[in-house]
């Protein structure tokens, strides 16, 4: 099963993704803010980054950005309520994907979390089976 | 035999020269008659003509003696040989002469046999044809009638000239009389049309001090009350520094010095001390050295505009902060509605609940699936404008579209539509145009509470603008419903504002709508009276003809 790390600064939204995370099988590690995220990123190897975007202090954007320097084989999806500031619905014409890999626009249903996060487990297991295959079949 | 004359050596010149004059087959005239006559007194002969010869005939000009007899054929002719003579040609007996003795005019009629003929030579030596006297029997001229001859013959010169000069003096006032008569026309045409002109025009002589003003139309007079002999001949107020202020003045001053135009909207007075926003626009007017002489002021009344110009840009700045507080609404409640969603249905997966239990967590799965459509439409019209890109024709997309917005309609209601003539395209894309009829639809079906008629009418109409009025495509939706008071009316458009039930609607709707006609460039328009029903029309400017 993989390792994730969800960064959410809403409790029970980081809460209520935990509980679905870890019913599906997975390892979930969990930080309050973008800092804290990093560093856990820095900390341990994960196969998925689930990050919300308008956190306060340092934003989606920039952890998305920079994890993605230092962890280039760790997928990211980035999941929103929409900006606070703008008034620009999310919609799917018009999503950005904040540097991530996936976007979920907030509130998502169960069903599609489980949906994507699978798809980009298995990318990413793409992505290092040459790495991984190479020692099994030496 | 009969020997044809030669052919002068600039005959070519000479017959451009004949022909310049525009006398040949033109009708007698006195002066060359009144010669003609005296010379048939003075040789006592019964023939006297003044000739031209032409390419290939003799025309005579003027003819004593030869009633009848316009012109001959340039072979036979005498004067053919005559013009090519330094001097008097004479011919006493034709019948004695090798070269007429064969000659049909000899021969024949008029049986000439004496001939005398001088040249018309011009001033500039073209010999053109002859003055000649002709007998039927045989004569011989004195040297001083031979002198007199010659001397006819230079006055019929004299006198074609004249009356040559004459002529391009008359063609040169004929010319003159209708280019002035044109000039005439055109200054009066232009004169109506700035005399009918909507704009108050100004022209100012600015080569004055103060700007004397030199014409008003009388546009100017209803706009300002100011009759024309009360400014013509003042100095001009717009250019006066206790009028417009002193520093408008003077760039309009360094504006107009310089050649450039300017606008400006300043506050202005009638006559009654009434005030009006006057949007002035000043053109200067060059002279010939290229020096600013005059200036042309328009002016018009854009009070009402503005007043319209700043209720829009009220309304819009209203939906903008709206806007904004709503994203910040719409993330807090996403992220609220977010673990609701995952644990409810966590626990109906994780076989947590009753069969009771999971049918009402069914419900709550319902109402987070609800507002999270409500919160779209909410954010919907404070969307910033962008342009679709997508361009279909009125009355194409009206009639893809109206089957989902009256789709599951009450029994009771009648739809018509009417589609006028085509439109052309505009510049909407699907979702937008569905937005705005599901909304308007909806809205009217609502007011008529299961029974009425509900039509909806597109035609082609113009999008009013002072500047550059645009075709556009105008979409009715009338409902025989009950109507709005004017306080409604008033709030219609006003987020929120809703006159449905609790649960029955989020007052979203109409400013929707107006947001998305106003992003469109178009506009909107309630009409409505109470108890009969509502009309929403709203123009969208044509992108491009069909």
């Amino acid at each position: 099963m993989a390792s994730i790390l969800v960064i959410e600064d809403v409790p029970p939204v980081l809460l209520s993704l935990r509980i679905i995370l870890t019913g599906g099988g997975h390892t979930v590690a969990c930080a309050t803010d973008g800092l804290m995220g990093l560093r856990l990123l820095t900390e341990s190897a994960f196969d998925l980054v689930i990050s919300d975007i308008w956190m306060p202090g340092l934003s989606g954007i920039d952890v998305i950005g920079r994890g993605r320097a230092q962890s280039p084989r760790t997928r990211f999806l980035a999941i929103t309520g929409g900006n606070p500031n703008s008034g620009v619905t999310p919609g799917v014409a018009n999503v950005e994907k904040f540097g991530a890999h996936a976007v979920l626009l907030k509130p998502f249903e169960k069903h599609e979390l489980l949906k994507i996060v699978a798809a980009l487990l298995a990318e990413a297991a793409a992505a290092a089976a040459p790495a991984a295959e190479a020692p099994a079949c030496g | 035999m009969t020997q044809p004359a030669a052919i002068p050596d600039n005959e070519r010149e000479r017959i451009a020269r004949l022909r310049m004059l525009d006398i040949l087959d033109s009708d007698p005239e006195v002066m060359f008659d009144s010669l003609t006559r005296l010379a048939a007194e003075i040789f006592e002969v019964p023939i006297a003509l003044v000739t031209f010869v032409d390419t290939r005939r003799q025309w005579f000009k003027s003819n004593i003696g030869l009633p009848g007899v316009t012109e001959t054929p340039r072979d036979v002719a005498f004067c053919s040989h005559a013009i090519l003579e330094p001097g008097v040609m004479e011919v006493q007996d034709a019948r004695l002469d090798a070269r007429f003795s064969a000659n049909p005019l000899v021969t024949g009629d008029p049986g000439i046999r004496f001939y005398a003929g001088a040249p018309i030579i011009l001033s500039d030596s073209s010999r053109l044809g002859t003055f000649c006297v002709i007998d039927k029997i045989p004569k011989k001229l004195s040297s001083a009638q031979r002198m007199i001859l010659a001397e006819l013959a230079n006055a019929v010169s004299h006198a074609i000239e004249t009356r040559e000069a004459t002529a391009n003096t008359q063609a040169a006032r004929q010319q003159l009389e209708n280019e002035l008569a044109a000039t005439a026309r055109r200054s009066h045409l232009l004169r109506a049309t700035i005399d009918s002109c909507p704009i108050a025009v100004t022209i100012a002589d600015i080569t004055k001090p103060g700007a004397t003003v030199l014409y008003v139309n009388p546009m100017y007079t209803t706009l300002t009350g100011y009759d024309a002999d009360e400014v013509v001949g003042h100095d001009c107020h717009y250019l006066a520094d206790n009028i417009v202020g002193a520093e408008t003045a003077a760039m309009l001053r360094q504006k107009i010095g310089s050649g450039e135009q300017a606008e400006v909207e300043i506050f202005k007075h009638r006559k009654d001390g009434s005030a009006f926003l006057s949007r002035l626009i000043l053109a200067p007017i060059l002279g010939d050295d290229g020096g600013v002489v005059a200036c042309i002021g328009l002016q018009s009344d854009i009070t009402l505009e503005a007043q319209r110009r700043d209720a829009t840009g009220q309304q819009r700045e209203k939906m903008a902060a709206l806007g904004r507080a709503m994203g910040g609404i719409a993330h807090e409640i996403n992220n609220m509605l977010q673990p609701v969603s995952l644990l409810v249905q966590d626990t109906i997966d994780n076989d947590r609940m009753s069969a009771e239990g999971i049918k009402h967590m069914g419900i709550v799965l319902d109402c987070t699936r609800n507002a999270r459509n409500i919160i779209g439409d909410i954010l919907a019209f404070s969307r910033p404008a962008c342009r679709s890109g997508e361009f279909h024709e009125a009355a194409h997309i009206l009639e893809e579209i109206l089957p989902l917005a009256i789709q599951g309609l009450a029994k009771g209601i009648t739809v018509s539509l009417r589609i006028g003539c085509p439109t052309g395209l505009v510049e909407i894309s699907r979702t937008k145009f569905s937005q705005i009829l599901v909304n308007l639809v909806s809205n009217a079906v609502s007011a008529m509470d299961g029974v009425g008629a509900l039509t909806i009418q597109l035609d082609e109409d113009v999008l009013p603008s002072l500047t550059m009025p645009r075709k556009a495509a105008r979409l009715r939706i009338t409902d025989t419903g009950c109507g709005m008071d004017a306080t409604t009316q008033d709030r219609a458009f006003e987020p929120f504002f809703t006159t449905k039930g609790i649960g029955q609607g989020t007052g979203l709707g109409l400013p929707l709508v107006y947001t998305l006609v106003q992003e469109l460039g178009g506009i909107i328009a309630l009409e409505s009276v109470p108890g009969d029903g509502t009309t929403v029309t709203i123009l969208i400017p044509i992108a491009k003809e069909s």
